[in-house]
Formats: structure tokens, C-alpha cells, sequence
């Protein structure tokens, strides 16, 4: 049971200051969805998140600790972070893309155990790229790929899932399994943390919403409270409808609104 | 050193696959290694030594044995170990199937080193300068290299980088040669730049490899950090490595070993960049895995040219060098054309 803490981050690239004392919580249990426009510094925030970017301002913690007092490798085994432009620079079979995330896990020079196949194939299963197994991911298409990135982030049975738009490129069916498995790994226990574009599967997916524009947190919260029409207007510059059906929520952008300077 | 990298293939296929690979290129690598005593021209005295026949001295030719083959076997073993495995290293680092230490500038720039050393007359005094400057040499061009280059640069950033060291160090090697004191001095250097295992002695092989052993643990090493590095440098660090570290690592131990080498052996080119391309596929292209085959396959084309040196040419021996770039540039091209044709 994790629960991974950004408090008053700020981040400055050159002269632009993209993250201003931004702070976010993510708890064991919850997925939350990290919306904003492009520019809005959500990549950069998951970054600093995962340790991968060092941020100049503020603290991110893990379960009270701070996160840079966490040994590299401890800190793998309980926190994967997929990047947005899912890539893989050799056309290795997909088992063994999948397998990498077990790397934390493994002491050194020791062996692939039978417990790390297991979770290779689980999460091979729960991102639908089991026929795939043997296959080169060059062989594959972009969504496909996708997966299987995201099939190498489940199998280090992280506590904490930090996911850059990993359902950009999927179809509309792979796009509800993706945010279902999440859904999923949030009821066994773990923290996740996933920027999102579509508006719909933000509201119908994850238990809380945040909205960073222009570096600065606008909003958090419940799907209502954070894609209210001011925030769609302020933030996206867009009309949209919304209301509810059976299945739950809905948002769609329906048109462009020109904002006075 | 070689077995952690089996470690990432299933149970079910993949380990034996990979052994059996592992285990051919052992044996044709020991199989080079003893034709490549016998081979040359006192081939048949050569033999006659251990079936106790012939006119010749028998002290004598345990001498030729001892003396000029065994060294120069040895050296072309281990020389070519590095080269392959350098070359892999590389290719896994800037996950680009073109690095190799003679593109990407480090055995030009160490061959410079080692020149330095020759000229000052430093190595007649000091044995071990020799490799110390070609490891100089090396860690300055590759450090370049990737300041020039860095890490997700593509191949022609990477190319022009390498172009960039390799003709300042061949500038500064010539002016090495414009400013040598005989005529004699400068052809010494000339032929030892083209790169060849020629009257090598034991002294080469004292000298060299500590260095090159510790270059070569530090690579092995690198294996996993390869393997997550071709799913992109974020998320390599996510899974637990540093950049900066597996960077300066690689530094070290491709400086280590190649600077060593070319102090000894001269530049030879090519066998880097062509035994990674071979064996990629027969590995399953994971970089980590590619690491111990293609160190196999580095010493048994390395033996394999040695021995074609000697005995291809009816006139003065050919050197290694020259004819490990008369087989590569033509290969190196053949890739070229190939990543044309994928990405017009």
C-alpha cells in the first residue's frame, strides 16, 4: 500500500517555468487521471514523479520518505513509469520487451525465476498481447506496441503506476481493456497515475481527476467538479456536452471557444 | 562472466537456442585459435615439431612456436574480443547498429595516444605507456563522441561526430609523422598504424590485457542496463539505471579495452560493426545477450583474417588491418544501403 506525494513542485526548462508549486497525491486504491491541454506540463510532472527528472523546486514522497533517499533499485521494484512515445530500438520478441520489467526484481546475474514468468505472462494477459509472445514488437502496429510497453510496466507488479497516454494509438476496444486493467490494478492495491486526452474514459475510469494548465494545478477532484464548463472553457478553450447513460458519464467536445484576452 | 545474460531467455526455447550459439562460437574460436599456430609459412616444420620428424631444430622451432605464434594467436584472440564486444556495447548504448570503435573515432584516437607514446620514446623506457595512451586516447575521443553525439542521436549525428574525431586524430597522427625525427621513425609508425599482429611477443600481451580484462568485466556488466535501454532512456532509468553512470562505465570499459588493444595491434577496423550485424538476429537482438556472443565472434574473425594475412598473399604478409578494411568498408556500405532501402 503506497502512497506517492508531489509537494509545491516546480520545474523551470530554460526560461519557462512549466511546473509551478504544483503539489498532487496518489493513494493506493485510486486511479487518477491527469488531464490538461498540450503544454500543460502533465509529462513533465509524471517525470519528476518517476524520478527520472529532477525538479527544482518542492518534494516528491513515497510513503512519507523522500524519494531521493530511496535506493534506485527499491524504488524501481515498487514504482514503474511508462513514457509516452512507447518505443523499442531492436526488434526484440515481444516476451522478452515484456520481460524487462522484471529487471528490478532480479538479484544480479541470477536467472529469470518461475515466478518472473509468471507475472510476464499475467501481464502479457491483461494487456491482450499473449499471441503476440514470440512475435518482433518491429513486426507490430503502433497500438500493439503500446501494449506490450504497457504489459512491461505490469509485470514489475508495481505499487505505484505512473502512465504517460497509454491509450493514445489504441482502438476504442483496447483503449476500455487498458482503463479497465487499470481500474483493476487500483482495486489490488496499487496507486496509479495516468495523463489522459479523452475526456469520457477520464470521467468514467478514474476515481479522482486533476487539471493542470499553464503549470499550475487548477482543479482536483471528482469528474463534475473538475470537467465543469468554466474549466473546459478556461482550460481547453472547448464546448462540450456531457450527461450521464447507464454506463456512466460522458464529455464530448462539441466546439472551439475563442477566449477574450 | 557471460552466463547472467542467458538469464532473460524463456525456459522453454530460448536458452537453449542461445547456449548452442554461445557453444559453436567457442568452438570455431578455439578451432582458429590452434590453425592459427600451425598456419604461415613454416606451416609443415610446424608440424613435424609434435610428430617428432623432420631435419629441422627442433629448439628452433619451439622458438617460431613459442615465441611468434603463441603471442600472436593470443593477441589476435583477445584483440578481436574486444572489438566484438566494444562493438556490441556500443551498439546497444547508442542503439544504433552502426557504432563501432573505429566509426565512432575511439581506435583512431587511441591509435593517436599510442603514437604520442612511440614518438616521445616513452614506451622504450616504460612499457605500460604504450596502452596508457591509447586508453588516453580512447576515453578522450569517445567523450567527444558523445558530447558531439550524445544518446538519441541519430546514425548520421553519430557518423559526422565519428568522421569529426577520427580526422582530428589522424591530423594529429600525421603531424606526428610531419615532425618525426627519421624517415625510418615515421615508416615504423605508418606500418604499425595499419594495424597488425605481426612479431608480436609476450611483452604485448603482459602489457595489454589487465587492461583489457578489466574493459571487458566492465562491459559484461552492462548487460541489463542495455537491455532497458532500447526500450528508451526514461524508461531504462525508471527500471533502476543511472545514465550518467552507464555512461561513464561505458567510457571506461570500451576506453579500457580498445585503447589496449589498438596500443598493441595497431587500428583494425570493421570487426566491431560487422560481428554485431551477424549474430544479432541468431541472438534474439537483445543488446545483453548480443555482449558475450559477439566478444566470441570478434576473436574468431580476428583469428580467422589473421590467418588469411599470412597465407593469402605470395609476396610481404599482408597487414590485419588492411585487410579487415578491405572486407568491412564493403560491408559497411551493404548496411548503409540496407537502411536506405528501409527508411527512403
Amino acid at each position: 500500500m503506497s502512497t506517492l506525494q508531489a509537494n509545491a513542485i516546480g520545474v523551470t526548462l530554460g526560461a519557462q517555468q512549466v511546473l509551478k508549486h504544483v503539489d498532487l497525491q496518489v493513494k493506493a486504491g485510486e486511479v487518477i487521471g491527469l488531464l490538461g491541454p498540450n503544454g500543460a506540463g502533465k509529462s513533465t510532472l509524471l517525470r519528476v514523479m518517476a524520478r527520472v527528472m529532477r525538479q527544482h523546486g518542492g518534494s516528491i514522497t513515497l510513503d512519507g520518505a523522500d524519494i531521493d533517499s530511496i535506493p534506485r533499485q527499491a524504488l524501481a521494484q515498487r514504482l514503474a513509469y511508462l513514457p509516452q512515445d512507447a518505443e523499442c530500438h531492436w526488434p526484440m520478441a515481444v516476451e522478452q520487451v515484456v520481460a524487462l520489467g522484471r529487471l528490478p526484481h532480479r538479484r544480479p546475474w541470477a536467472p529469470m525465476s518461475a515466478h518472473d514468468w509468471d507475472r510476464v505472462a499475467y501481464a502479457m494477459a491483461k494487456t491482450d498481447v499473449e499471441q503476440f509472445r514470440g512475435r518482433s514488437v518491429g513486426a507490430l502496429s503502433m497500438g500493439e506496441r503500446a501494449r506490450v510497453l504497457m504489459a512491461r510496466a505490469v509485470a514489475g507488479e508495481p505499487g505505484i503506476l505512473l502512465a504517460d497516454e497509454p491509450v493514445a494509438g489504441l482502438d476504442p476496444a483496447h483503449q476500455l481493456e487498458v482503463m479497465a486493467m487499470l481500474e483493476n490494478m487500483a482495486a489490488d492495491g496499487a496507486a496509479v497515475l495516468v495523463v489522459l486526452h479523452d475526456l469520457t474514459l477520464a470521467a468514467r475510469h478514474c476515481s479522482r481527476l486533476a487539471l493542470l494548465a499553464g503549470g499550475r494545478l487548477v482543479a482536483s477532484g471528482d469528474a463534475s467538479t473538475v470537467l465543469s464548463t468554466e474549466h473546459l472553457r478556461n482550460c481547453f478553450g472547448i464546448r462540450a456536452m456531457s450527461g450521464e447513460t447507464v454506463d456512466g458519464p460522458f464529455v464530448i467536445p462539441v466546439g472551439r471557444v475563442k477566449l477574450d484576452a | 562472466m557471460g552466463l547472467g545474460d542467458v538469464s532473460q531467455s524463456h525456459p522453454s526455447e530460448g536458452v537453449g537456442r542461445y547456449c548452442l550459439v554461445l557453444t559453436l562460437l567457442a568452438l570455431l574460436t578455439v578451432g582458429l585459435f590452434i590453425t592459427s599456430l600451425f598456419a604461415g609459412r613454416s606451416a609443415v616444420p610446424l608440424l613435424h615439431l609434435f610428430m617428432g620428424a623432420g631435419a629441422e631444430d627442433p629448439q628452433t622451432l619451439w622458438l617460431i612456436f613459442n615465441e611468434i605464434r603463441l603471442p600472436r594467436a593470443l593477441l589476435a584472440t583477445v584483440v578481436g574480443a574486444t572489438l566484438g564486444l566494444a562493438g556490441a556495447a556500443l551498439q546497444g548504448y547508442l542503439r544504433n547498429p552502426l557504432a563501432e570503435p573505429g566509426l565512432v573515432g575511439a581506435s583512431s584516437a587511441a591509435a593517436f595516444g599510442a603514437v604520442v607514446m612511440l614518438y616521445t620514446g616513452a614506451a622504450t623506457w616504460f612499457p605500460m605507456a604504450l596502452p596508457l595512451g591509447g586508453i588516453a586516447g580512447a576515453i578522450v575521443g569517445l567523450s567527444l563522441v558523445s558530447l558531439l553525439a550524445g544518446g538519441r542521436s541519430g546514425a548520421l549525428t553519430l557518423i559526422l561526430a565519428g568522421v569529426a574525431v577520427n580526422t582530428f586524430a589522424a591530423a594529429l597522427t600525421s603531424l606526428a609523422l610531419n615532425l618525426a625525427p627519421s624517415p625510418y621513425a615515421a615508416l615504423e609508425i605508418v606500418f604499425w598504424l595499419l594495424g597488425s599482429l605481426a612479431d608480436r611477443s609476450f611483452e604485448h600481451v603482459r602489457i595489454a590485457l589487465p587492461f583489457m580484462v578489466v574493459g571487458w568485466f566492465l562491459l559484461l556488466r552492462l548487460g541489463r542496463a542495455l537491455d532497458a535501454l532500447s526500450i528508451g532512456e526514461e524508461a531504462a532509468a525508471s527500471l533502476g539505471y543511472s545514465l550518467g553512470r552507464l555512461r561513464g562505465l561505458m567510457l571506461l570499459g570500451v576506453g579500457l579495452s580498445v585503447g589496449a588493444s589498438v596500443a598493441v595491434s595497431g587500428a583494425i577496423g570493421f570487426i566491431g560493426l560487422v560481428v554485431p550485424h551477424l549474430l544479432r538476429p541468431l541472438v534474439g537482438h537483445r543488446p545483453g545477450a548480443l555482449l558475450p556472443a559477439s566478444a566470441l565472434g570478434g576473436a574468431a574473425l580476428t583469428l580467422a583474417a589473421d590467418i588469411g594475412a599470412r597465407v593469402l598473399s605470395p609476396g610481404p604478409e599482408l597487414k590485419l588491418g588492411v585487410l579487415t578494411a578491405l572486407i568491412g568498408a564493403p560491408f559497411f556500405l551493404y548496411l548503409l544501403i540496407g537502411m536506405r532501402r528501409a527508411n527512403p
